[in-house]
């Protein structure tokens, strides 16, 4: 039998993706936490019996990355040849599942008439496995102290759920129902993305199935390597620093990246970043090779679904033993170092291709965390969400304003109303943070600010890595305003933070959450003033840094610009 | 057909003596194979067999404390599980501490026996576990909930009919800080439980289901006249007594009550603790099966203390402690310290010994006097972690000394873990070892002497002192001195010098911790005392010359030893 022709390849690869999107709308209907069904804290995809990747749908990306080797590992563990039609396996050794422990990867095999013919995988974030602190933890020093770890556990074997495992996951959570019925709807979208992928060998037969996954992927890899062929050749360097590793808060981590780009190979080189930390700063290999292969496809193929083939150029190094390859048992809980990355790499290749980059969004996630016993209800209540950041301007564009770190494209914020709804809280104020993007001849993208007053006894952690070192401006343009996290604000105890964990809030006690604004791009000074003004009439920024920035002067009175005065400002400091 | 069930007695003594036979096996199975020290040396562990209804018939105490709290746990795990869901080959895991008695890491293993394809009994260990990835390697001192304290097992089917579930296998391997150990023990305790099932497989199949159950019940009814034989001659009355444990960990400068009223009637005595110390936010709190467990050991050395026990000795005891107070941990309170209940069998004898001062012993140093040390051991990279209980010196009492050093009245089955095998094992040298001079209260007789052990350690290693009552004395009786109270003291004669009770220290090479037992009180006047008796413990330097002096009146002459007997009398008059 000849290979298929193109348009049962494309049909047979849109069924792959339309499969993924089924897996993912059965866990987002079916899912009791907010945090996987509003802010979509999962990744999931769907494997070929070779580990590859077909179709995935994003939700936290670099999740679905790591979901590869996490794959991998959850199989060479068990033996490919002891997968029978109906097995479910969890995975949350960290160091395998390239994620903390409480990001849970489950994985199915898929059968065709007793042949294994792949995998569905999704990893997506469980509320709690008995880690050490209720919520989530910025300082543990070793993998235990980060909840149950299961080491590719099969929780249905041949179709059978083992239910000692089930009252081991109960009896290890402080809020074991909500648990159990996200680990429930998670099973229910691997089945989903079984019977689809079956349903699609009984209708093409196994032969052209096969051949159709060898073409999906050989087309990934001809339009990466086409992409890759249109790059500067070269090698480039570039270092960014993470706040701190949650235990020597004085000491910034240095992520450092050296990018070499040939016709046929992107190699990303971590060497000489960060020894391992202390505290949970540390990363799983896969999460590197993850947010590395992140940074390459949003440079070669960002217009492209995901799937294997895209990856075949890239190339990842690292040192054993460094921040971004964790050793088994240094604690890796807050992987943040993560979503820091995809942006060193591309400050590192800006350089050789100042045209094609942006300057540096916010730079993080900014999530926030609340958690205590509901008055309400006396039951434990935890909500989270991450918020929105300014994107890095770029030649040509502003950076966008307010949307979800390139970390997380397919996440969502939490809304106020669920998260008024679900929590003691009340959210006083959410609005753009004026003056927080990076100015420049393109403005970069403002950050967002969201207070949350607590109206009960609680708890409160915030997890942000990035408020040492600015977002970074490009050509000319100046630096974003680095986010923060404010507790107290306004009183004698005011503090302002990256991360922090608070154990004993009050009623009426208030944290501020700013996120970062992107990089400008050019110099300012060359940026339209009808453009200001119109940003100034929009509140994104302010009257003082159109004037000291932009050189920009605009009559308060009438909101309209001062031409004489906007000419001398700009020749002013024009030198 | 008699009370014995249509069984001769001896017939039933062979039972008897079978199945306390087949625990002391176990036993043995369990020292001769397990992997650590705090097993095989210090014997951290209880074990026994149960009859079909969860009712004790043999034990084998290491940590007394243990066994009794076994009863529970069993009883929880098989309510959990189900009777009707038992199969032969079965063996199940419970770490949950509300249920199995005691901390996460002393998981209780439970077999079913089957004889004749019937369920005829249980065998059920607990023994300590080394890691189960609890917060803090080695021990915790200050977790506030239960999850912080390792990893619970709700009586887990590890072996399912004789076949042992990988899952559950590789997820303790993968959630232990030292996996090799703890499996090792782990397959020691099988065996252990394995070795119970097949004795008494074989005692039911040699005599017959029904001789076998008859025989139990003749059993346990023997342990419960037995005790009812001793209950009546105890005065009846109800008299209380308090003491207070350190602290809960966390909060160090809040002593925690130990509250107890004793009630003796004719058929019951009965236990109240309600009043004691609210649940705290430290891990004190106890499971209530080990409060019925550590007042049952008291109960048990009141009335019965010469005859194996059995679960029919416990008829007559009733125990109250009020869900919430440290003596009843509601879930999810930290319980990982249950040192509460190492003093609580004591505050009992206080009570008690207000109806009884001729047949209760003063306060013993009070604690088992825990040392734990931890690192990673220079000659073999591996992580290393050994511990040792202390012995403490026992009460006096009416016509007797207290015994000097011996272990805790709580864990009388243990022993100490000996210097060359401590020295062997891990990275330190015992520089001091011996009785503790004037530890013991005076009195017209002696309370015993705790002991002082001095560890230097020889790389930089982690060490935790566990002892909970360094604050209030061992109590005299009938006139009797207090003891003097145990301690820790770490960096002893540097500027730093420290003197704990429970605590974490990070050590340097050369560095010295010194734990201090308490000895025990002392009962009648010390000026009563056999002044030939005190120049004996002079010359044995249990007392000093002062302390003969101040405390007993005798005047002893250091050049040559001997009483200075109108000094003496002086003294004395």
């Amino acid at each position: 039998m000849g290979a298929p022709d193109p348009i049962t390849v494309e049909v047979i690869h849109n069924y792959y993706l339309s499969a993924a999107r089924e897996m993912e709308r059965n866990l987002m209907r079916t899912s009791y936490t907010t945090i996987v069904y509003e802010i979509r804290d999962f990744g999931l995809g769907i494997y070929d019996r070779d580990f590859r990747m077909l179709s995935e749908s994003p939700g936290l990306a670099v999740f679905t990355c790591g979901n590869d080797y996490g794959l991998q590992k959850t199989v060479e563990f068990i033996g490919k040849e002891n997968l029978e039609p109906g097995d479910l396996m969890l995975t949350s050794y960290p160091y395998w599942s390239s994620a903390h422990p409480m990001d849970v990867l489950a994985t199915s095999p898929i059968f065709y008439k007793d042949e294994l013919i792949g995998f569905t995988a999704i990893k997506q974030h469980w509320v709690d496995l008995g880690q050490k602190e209720a919520g989530y933890m910025l300082d543990s020093t070793d993998v235990f102290q980060e909840g149950l770890i299961m080491p590719a556990m099969k929780l249905y074997k041949a179709g059978v759920r083992n239910e000692e495992i089930v009252n081991l996951i109960k009896f290890n959570s402080r809020i074991p129902d909500r648990v159990i019925g996200d680990m429930n709807a998670q099973i229910s979208a691997c089945r989903t993305g079984e019977r689809r992928i079956a349903e699609l060998a009984e209708r093409f037969g196994l032969d052209t199935l096969l051949q159709a996954v060898e073409a999906i992927l050989d087309h990934g890899e001809r339009i990466s390597l086409n992409r890759l062929a249109d790059l500067p050749k070269g090698t480039w360097e570039a270092e960014d620093f993470a706040d701190d590793d949650g235990i020597n808060r004085d000491i910034p981590l240095k992520l450092k990246c050296k990018v070499t780009v040939t016709d046929d190979e992107f190699i990303v080189d971590w060497t000489g970043s960060q020894p391992t930390t202390e505290g949970p700063m540390n990363l799983p290999i896969g999460l590197t090779r993850g947010v590395s292969g992140l940074g390459f496809k949003g440079i070669t193929t960002p217009d492209y679904p995901a799937n294997a083939g895209h990856y075949r150029p890239l190339r990842v190094i690292t040192e054993e033993g460094s921040m971004t390859h964790a050793v088994a048992p240094s604690p890796t809980f807050t992987l943040w170092a993560g979503l820091l990355m995809p942006e060193v790499i591309l400050k590192a290749i800006s350089q050789g291709m100042p045209d094609a980059v942006p300057a540096c969004s916010g730079g993080d996630i900014f999530s926030v965390m609340g958690l205590g016993v509901h008055p309400e209800t006396g039951l434990p209540w935890l909500e989270a969400t991450n918020e929105a950041v300014g994107f890095g301007a770029f030649a040509g564009n502003d950076g966008e304003d307010g949307i979800m770190h390139l970390s997380e494209p397919g996440c969502r914020n939490n809304p106020v109303e669920v998260v008024e709804t679900k929590g003691p809280w009340i959210i006083e104020n959410y609005g753009m943070r004026q003056d927080s993007g990076g100015p420049g001849e393109y403005r970069g993208g403002v950050g967002v600010t969201r207070t949350y007053h607590f109206k009960h006894d609680a708890q409160a952690l915030a997890i942000v890595k990035k408020t040492k070192t600015a977002p970074w401006g490009m050509h000319g343009g100046m630096d974003g305003d680095a986010g923060s996290v404010t507790i107290w604000p306004g009183t004698d105890r005011e503090r302002v933070n990256g991360s922090l964990h608070e154990k004993d809030l009050r009623s009426g006690d208030i944290i501020v959450n700013s996120s970062g604004g992107g990089g400008g791009w050019g110099d300012p000074k060359r940026r339209d003033p009808r453009l200001v003004l119109e940003d100034v009439i929009n509140d994104f920024v302010s009257l003082e840094s159109a004037r000291r920035d932009y050189g920009v002067a605009i009559d308060p009175e009438t909101m309209t610009i001062d031409d004489g005065a906007t000419i001398a400002l700009r020749n002013q400091s024009g030198n | 057909m008699s009370a014995t069930y249509g069984l001769d007695p001896i017939t039933i003594e062979v039972i008897h003596n079978y199945l306390l036979s087949a625990a002391r096996e176990m036993e043995r199975n369990l020292m001769r194979t397990s992997y650590n020290t705090i097993i095989y040396e210090i014997r951290d562990f209880g074990l026994g067999i149960y009859d079909r209804e969860c009712r004790m018939l043999a034990e084998a105490p290491g940590l007394a404390v243990f066994t009794r709290g076994n009863d529970y746990g069993l009883m929880k795990t098989v309510e959990f599980v189900g009777e009707e869901n038992m199969e032969p080959g079965d063996l199940l895991l419970t770490s949950y501490p509300y249920w199995s008695s005691a901390h996460p890491l002393d998981v209780l293993a439970v077999s079913p026996i089957f004889a004749f394809g019937e369920l005829v009994g249980y065998t059920a260990i607990k023994q300590h576990w080394l890691d189960l990835g609890q917060k803090d390697a080695g021990y915790i001192l200050d977790s506030v909930d239960v999850f912080q304290e390792g990893l619970l097992m709700p009586g887990l089917k590890l072996y399912k009919a004789g076949v042992l579930d990988q899952e559950i296998h590789n997820l303790l391997r993968f959630n232990s800080r030292l996996p090799d150990r703890i499996i090792g023990d782990m397959n020691a305790q099988i065996s252990a439980c394995r070795t119970g099932e097949r004795r008494v497989t074989e005692l039911v199949e040699r005599f017959g289901l029904d001789l076998f159950r008859g025989a139990v019940e003749a059993i346990l009814d023997h342990g419960e006249r037995m005790t009812r034989a001793r209950l009546a001659q105890l005065p009846n009355g109800t008299w209380e007594a308090e003491d207070w444990a350190d602290d809960d960990g966390i909060d160090h400068d809040t002593m925690l009550k130990l509250k107890v009223r004793v009630t003796v009637t004719d058929d019951e005595f009965i236990v109240d603790w309600s009043g004691s110390h609210p649940a705290t936010t430290g891990p004190m709190n106890m499971p209530v099966g080990l409060t019925e467990g550590v007042s049952g050991l008291a109960f048990k050395g009141i009335t019965t203390p010469d005859s194996p026990a059995n679960a029919g000795n416990y008829r007559p005891l009733r125990v109250i402690a009020p869900p919430g107070e440290i003596m009843h941990a509601v879930p999810p309170a930290p319980t990982f310290t249950v040192w509460a209940g190492l003093l609580a069998p004591e505050v009992i004898l206080k009570a008690l010994s207000q109806g009884m001062p001729d047949r209760i012993p003063a306060c013993s140093g009070g604690d088992v006097f825990d040392i734990m040390g931890l690192g990673v051991h220079p000659e073999t990279g591996m992580p290393w972690l050994e511990a040792t209980n202390e012995a403490v010196g026992f009460g006096a009492y009416a016509g007797n000394d207290g015994e000097d050093a011996i272990m805790h009245l709580s864990e009388p089955g243990c022993r100490n873990n000996p210097v060359e095998v401590l020295e062997t094992k891990a990275p330190w040298i015992i520089e001091t070892y011996k009785m503790r001079r004037d530890s013991g209260g005076p009195g017209m007789f002696r309370g015993g002497v705790g002991v002082t052990r001095s560890y230097r350690f020889l790389h930089p290693s982690t060490t935790l002192a566990l002892v909970k009552k360094t604050k209030s004395a061992p109590w005299g009786m009938a006139g009797g001195m207090d003891a003097e109270v145990g301690h820790v003291i770490v960096w002893p004669g540097t500027d730093r010098q420290e003197r704990t009770g429970a605590l974490y220290y990070q050590m340097d090479a050369g560095e010295v911790i010194q734990n201090n037992s308490g000895g025990g009180g002392g009962w009648g006047d010390p000026r009563k005392r056999d002044p030939r008796l005190v120049l004996d413990d002079v010359i044995n330097d249990y007392v000093s010359l002062e302390s003969a002096k101040r405390d007993y009146g005798v005047a002893i002459d250091p050049e040559t030893m001997s009483l200075d007997e109108a000094a003496t009398a002086k003294l004395r008059s």
